[in-house]
């Protein structure tokens, strides 16, 4: 766990700053908990129940899918799962939104270290918490934690965290753009105990629901959430059965140190130093011009990697992440960077990786900055911790092939919606299809074009016709945008575009929050550049109806008469009307390497295939094609004279940074 | 040794040196930012990507793109997106 090495007097106990728990942990001695474990585990057994606890985590998921009905669990699967020991140290986390996992060992170590007294954690419960400062990556991600009781006392966890459909706060769907402090947010809710004896609790339920513009779907998560955890106990009740308390206890124990030899190994492979990535975000609230630098720093020394975020801004706006956010996004991107091959096994590798937050900042803000846009800050957290370690890895030997640029997750554009639906009812949500994502490039290979974010492996973007069935909207086109993808010796991969107009309601109310619209947030490795930008358009008074009276389908927003409104990047108070076209796009994949060094044969099948526009293949790329169609051709002379004349303009355009410095004042600064 | 995909480390102990692992072209001690040694383009933050547009409809910070290349073959070893205003980041401190 992080240790702090701020200010004295920073108290870190989810207060007025993050809870960072102590090692070890404060328990109530009332608190019974299962330590006993076997010696030894028979190798069969080992593997059975290695890949039945991991399985547990999946079945945990399909069932919150199936009990819940709203767009983001059902269709989206923005949740995850995860399993930890008696103590809460991490043994798996289910395959979904891998920092929602990342950020639920602090609740449940809150819980053991504050609720075991009074009142108490008994067999049946179940606590609810969705608090930043305790640990949650933003209030929308509700947590409910499960004790997996066996002889009266606590064996292990079982946990899930929900995006819910809407938790409160000022805006429809609870991303709330404008919000100064958290006053403006869904109420951050430390554990409390929802679940008592496998009943929920109806005067917390009752509570917890009034914050909600639609209870109704947030009582179904809670109970899809409270299902997914009884069918994960029940499984492991059942493992406890067959095979022993203390054989299960012993495969936890040995997932978590398998995962630990195994960090250290790939530790062994990097040299010792520090690696810095530094990004920026704009547009703290609606109206603000400014630029905020974000950085995520890693140190590697012997076995231990330490990551602090030392240049960041102080706190600002509605684009602050807490340290919990913060945490869960690294951690997101450790695991499939050093622990791919430990089935999202992360107790072992965070036995040596620390976290040095400095308080007050934009990743560690105090109370009561508003932290709800933490889809800006975490995420960018782990965006920028993609860059940081993957530039450690480049320096890492064998390990090097396993880096890979930024992707098209660096930064999610939130177009959050909401109004009065065809039927007459409120509705509110958010467009979830840039959760469709790109994978940066790598050292040997490609990106990948709409990869998903790797660090969500199952979540979806959603079914077009799901989301056109649940809300008033009609899709007009989402596809990938050529070019998006950062140019390099292996490209970034492309992110995609996708408009929408109303459908059967004359307004549709928009709140858009996002960054990554002015600066480019998916970066490159390696002399690759940067992907594509997040973007939202709004058409003014198209000819949309004229053009569907036509039976015409228009596939770009290009296509389409009207009249454009340049959006900012947070909005509040915006209006779509029936002839207006609303448009998002998403950052894809950053490049890897010098783009003069790519195979021009890559750059003719990415024209040949729409990927990559025949300009930018002979402006960035230096390829020079003829022939259209299944004659196109690299005209292979041309392509390596014009490469050997870009190389040497640039030895002629390029100054050496005294002389830029110079010129703009602060050489030597 | 390797430390990125145009640059590697030659020499031992306090002579260490990034080196250009295309033309073996000195980029400087490595306790030092490489970046510093290096030719350095600075553009518009468009040049960054054809998607990226003029970042002064949406803030008013003066951002850029660098490229830095080999100043013996013109490669190019490392972009950044940064304020204008800024020094190019110290990214890599090997031990």
């Amino acid at each position: 766990m992080g240790t702090a090495t701020t200010t004295a007097e920073t108290v870190w106990d989810g207060v007025n700053d993050s809870y960072i728990p102590p090692t070890p942990l404060n328990i109530d001695p009332a608190v019974p908990l299962h330590t006993a474990a076997a010696d030894e585990v028979d190798g069969v057994d080992y593997e059975v129940l290695r890949h039945a606890l991991w399985n547990v985590n999946d079945e945990h998921g399909m069932t919150i899918e199936k009990v819940s009905g709203s767009p983001f669990a059902s269709n989206a699967h923005d949740f995850n799962t995860v399993i930890l020991t008696e103590d809460g140290e991490y043994v798996f986390f289910g395959p979904h939104i891998q920092y929602f996992s990342g950020a639920m060992d602090m609740p449940i170590k809150w819980t053991l270290e504050k609720l075991g007294g009074s009142p108490g954690i008994g067999e049946g419960d179940m606590f609810l918490s969705n608090d930043p400062w305790v640990g949650s990556s933003h209030q929308s991600d509700v947590q409910l934690t499960c004790p997996v009781f066996w002889e009266g006392r606590i064996f292990c966890w079982v946990a899930n965290a929900l995006h819910q459909y809407d938790i409160g706060g000022n805006t429809p769907g609870s991303f709330c753009a404008d919000a100064e402090s958290v006053f403006d947010e869904p109420v951050p809710i430390p554990p409390l105990k929802m679940v008592e004896a496998d009943r929920i609790r109806p005067d917390l339920e009752r509570m917890y629901l009034r914050h909600s513009r639609q209870p109704q779907l947030v009582a179904l998560d809670l109970r899809a959430q409270m299902a997914g955890n009884i069918v994960a106990r029940n499984r492991i009740l059942g493992f406890i059965e067959r095979y022993g308390p203390e054989t299960v206890k012993a495969v936890m124990r040995k997932i978590i140190a398998d995962g630990e030899v195994s960090f250290l190994q790939r530790l062994e492979q990097i040299p010792d130093g520090t690696w810095r990535a530094l990004g920026f975000l704009e547009a703290a609230l609606p109206g603000d011009r400014g630029v905020y630098p974000v950085t995520v720093n890693v140190h590697k020394r012997g076995d231990l990697l330490t990551f602090d975020n030392k240049g960041s801004h102080e706190a600002v706006g509605a684009v602050n992440s807490t340290f919990s956010g913060w945490r869960a996004g690294i951690i997101s991107i450790l695991n499939p960077f050093l622990a791919y091959d430990q089935l999202y096994s992360t107790g072992g590798m965070l036995r040596h990786v620390r976290f040095e937050p400095e308080v007050g900042t934009i990743n560690c803000p105090s109370f009561p900055a508003s932290v709800t846009n933490s889809q800006i800050g975490n995420v960018f957290g782990g965006a920028l911790a993609n860059v940081a370690l993957g530039k450690m890895m480049l320096a890492a030997g064998e390990l090097r092939d396993e880096a890979f640029a930024a992707g098209g997750g660096s930064v999610f554009p939130m177009s959050a919606i909401g109004g009065v639906d065809q039927w007459g009812n409120e509705f509110g949500t958010g467009f979830l299809d840039p959760l469709g994502g790109a994978v940066g490039a790598f050292p040997n290979r490609d990106g990948v074009d709409t990869g998903g974010t790797f660090y969500e492996p199952k979540t979806l973007m959603g079914n077009v016709e799901q989301i056109e069935q649940m809300f008033p909207v009609l899709y007009l086109y989402r596809r990938e945008r050529p070019d998006s993808g950062g140019a390099g010796r292996f490209r970034g991969g492309n992110g995609g575009v996708f408009g929408v107009v109303a459908h059967g309601v004359e307004t549709i109310f928009h709140a858009p929050s996002a960054a990554g619209c002015a600066v480019p947030t998916s970066l490159g490795l390696s002399g690759g550049h940067p992907a594509a930008t997040n973007g939202f358009r709004m058409l003014r008074e198209s000819d949309v109806r004229a053009q569907f009276a036509q039976r015409r389908i228009p596939q770009e927003i290009e296509d389409f008469e009207g009249r454009q409104d340049l959006v900012q990047p947070k909005e509040r108070g915006m209006t779509q009307g029936v002839d207006d076209v609303w448009e998002v796009s998403w950052c894809a994949g950053g490049g890897y390497g010098d783009p003069l060094e790519r195979d021009p044969e890559l750059v003719r099948a990415d024209v040949a295939h729409g990927r990559v526009t025949p300009a930018t293949a002979l402006a960035v790329y230096g390829v020079v094609l003829s022939g259209v169609g299944e004659g196109l051709a690299v005209d292979a002379a041309a392509t390596e004279a014009g490469r050997e004349a870009e190389r040497r303009g640039r030895l002629e355009r390029g100054r050496t940074w005294a002389e830029i410095g110079k010129e703009a004042g602060d050489a030597g600064k | 040794m390797q430390v990125s995909e145009t640059l590697e480390v030659v020499g031992e102990g306090g002579n260490r040196s990034f080196s250009c692992r295309r033309c073996e072209h000195s980029l400087g001690p490595v306790a030092e930012n490489f970046k510093l040694t290096a030719l350095v383009e600075q553009s518009p933050l468009a040049a960054a990507n054809p998607h990226v547009g003029d970042p002064q409809r949406y803030v008013d910070e003066a951002m850029v793109f660098r490229r830095f290349y080999c100043p013996g073959c013109g490669t190019q070893i490392d972009t950044e997106v940064a304020r204008a205003r800024d020094v190019p980041l110290l990214d890599i401190e090997l031990a």
